[in-house]
């Protein structure tokens, strides 16, 4: 149901020996929300969505999903229906030794019968134009290839909330185009995603909140898109955009910066 | 945003260069050993992954085409004799030629087992003879007191190891060239092996790869900024200082891998899809090899 609560997550916090990765996050995260969550390199956002999936367990505080906490439960059936991760670097997600088999992998491991697994896979590989590679191995393709059928291998599991870690990286401008056209589509599907990322052209154009995590490894802002991307001194404080200066004949001008305009300034 | 001041030395440029050309970077000791080893994993281990489409093996399903290699390798264990291990070594040689596979390419991919099985053979075509040369009607040479002497047993003996590997080598090699590798693991999944080990080779050998592309590059890398081929003792610690991060990156890799799988539901037991039906001209390959090794048998 739209709206209902999937995630809670109560002072949390996670470190990997000494090093912390998270700290103190607290937030709901409803169905039907397409959450895009921005920082700078290293701030924790892998670790968060790792969290999130189950595969990291916090060093301090509760996750619960649907209400129940997230423990060793995570392995259980249930979640492992309703939730998908994919991985930033699609070479430790595709280990069959062909794409059509790289698809079939999840949905066999969670016990759907041979005929219907056949069925999704014929059907994503058609949805997303990869029917010309599903004999080819996987480590055979290209970057934007890869990214694609890591993608696939999670929708044949059909989850309910879609987890993609950095997904444009790496991916040429027409890829990242077919990207966002996909997550329209999720988004229309009624689909709650949570996407991970420093392409704050991503987070304008897919979400419909956003979340800051800044250096201290703390979620600083948490909003609608058009609160958090235009607040100059939020992303430069979070180093997700810069103070640029440059000339003008004599005239010395400076504005924000970052990988996405989204501010023109000069105007 | 902030200025950067570069530093004197940093400033202007060098001008043109007075050398023609780009200086060919020169190797050391261990730059070619990289590169030779990864050239070798990737040539003998790799299979092409642009096999020939069309061919007898190609015809038949990977199931039985992998038993069947499994099978023609055990003959060339069970014979005992040159001639029909030459024989079946012509019968291999016949299925590659109706399966397109280069008989260059095959030839490359068995040399290597032929040198080493050399390395062994070639000691056996002499006998030493101790102490004072008593046998003094045998052709020989004198060496350290002893009398190194060409028998023609050992030369049977030798004959037969090398006619052995040859025979035992080419099958494996004609399968690797006319099979994809996504075909030669769903051919080991059809066996009775269980699906675990099938898996776990698939993805040793999947990231075999992976790492061979990272010790590359960082060999790449180094010759990227280095004009003189390093010292030996240099290199060695160099080579050892990476061998520690392809250990890091391994094991990241490794548990990266691990919840991959476990975010996609695996829990411990590999499911994977049942295998079609095998046709007639299967079982007609199976006859044939089961044929041929049981004959091998009595050899």
């Amino acid at each position: 149901m739209k709206g209902e609560e999937i995630y809670r997550l109560e002072g949390v916090s996670f470190s990997y020996g000494e090093v912390p990765a998270l700290r103190d996050v607290d937030l709901r995260i409803g169905a039907g929300e397409n959450i895009v969550v921005v920082g700078a390199n290293g701030t924790g956002k892998s670790t968060f969505l790792k969290i999130l999936d189950g595969l990291y367990q916090p060093s301090e505080g509760t996750v619960s999903f649907y209400g129940r906490r997230l423990n060793g439960s995570a392995d259980s059936k249930a979640f492992r229906e309703r939730v998908g991760l994919v991985f930033q670097e699609p070479d430790v997600q595709l280990f069959c030794p062909t794409v059509f088999e790289e698809l079939c992998f999840g949905p066999l491991q969670l016990g759907l019968e041979e005929g219907e697994v056949r069925a999704r896979v014929e059907d994503v590989l058609s949805m997303l134009g990869l029917t010309s590679l599903r004999d080819r191995a996987p480590y055979s393709l290209s970057a934007g290839e890869k990214k694609k059928v890591a993608i696939a291998s999670v929708l044949t599991q059909n989850p309910d909330v879609l987890l993609l870690d950095e997904p444009t990286t790496g991916l040429d401008p027409r890829t990242q185009v077919w990207l966002m056209g996909l997550l329209y589509e999720f988004k229309r599907a009624g689909k709650t995603f949570v996407v991970a990322t420093h392409d704050l052209g991503l987070a304008e154009d897919v979400a419909d909140r956003v979340m800051v995590l800044d250096e201290s490894h703390r979620i600083v802002a948490d909003g609608r898109p058009v609160d958090i991307l235009y607040d100059k001194e939020l992303l430069i404080g979070a180093n997700l955009i810069h103070e640029h200066v440059h000339r003008h004949g004599k005239m010395v001008h400076a504005h924000s910066h970052g990988p996405n305009a989204l501010h023109d300034e000069h105007g | 945003m902030a200025q950067v001041r570069l530093p004197e030395w940093l400033n202007g440029t060098k001008g043109p260069a007075r050398t023609t050309g780009l200086m060919r970077p020169r190797r050391g000791f261990l730059e070619k050993n990289i590169e030779g080893v990864s050239f070798l994993v990737r040539e003998m281990v790799a299979p092409r992954v642009r096999s020939p489409h069309k061919g007898l093996l190609q015809s038949i399903d990977q199931r039985a085409r992998v038993g069947g290699t499994l099978l023609l390798v055990l003959s060339g264990a069970f014979i005992e004799e040159v001639g029909p291990l030459a024989g079946l070594l012509v019968l291999t040689l016949v299925l590659a030629l109706l399966s397109s596979v280069s008989f260059s390419a095959l030839f490359k991919r068995v040399l290597p087992a032929l040198i080493l099985a050399a390395v062994v053979a070639v000691p056996l075509f002499f006998d030493l003879i101790g102490g004072q040369a008593s046998d003094g009607g045998t052709a020989g040479v004198e060496v350290l007191g002893y009398r190194v002497v060409f028998t023609v047993e050992r030369l049977g003996t030798a004959g037969l190891l090398m006619t052995r590997v040859a025979a035992m080598v080419t099958p494996v090699a004609v399968l690797l060239l006319s099979t994809r590798e996504s075909d030669l693991f769903k051919g080991l999944q059809g066996l009775p092996v269980p699906s675990f080990f099938v898996t776990a080779l698939f993805m040793t050998f999947r990231y075999v790869f992976v790492l061979l592309k990272v010790v590359e590059d960082t060999s790449l890398s180094r010759r990227a900024r280095t004009i003189d081929p390093s010292r030996l003792g240099d290199a060695q610690r160099w080579f050892a200082s990476r061998a520690g991060l392809l250990v890091e990156r391994s094991l990241r890799s490794s548990r990266e891998v691990a919840m991959a799988m476990s975010s996609r539901g695996f829990t411990g037991r590999i499911r994977t899809l049942k295998p079609n039906g095998l046709k007639a001209r299967d079982y007609l390959w199976i006859g044939f090899v089961s044929f041929v090794f049981f004959i091998s048998i009595g050899l």
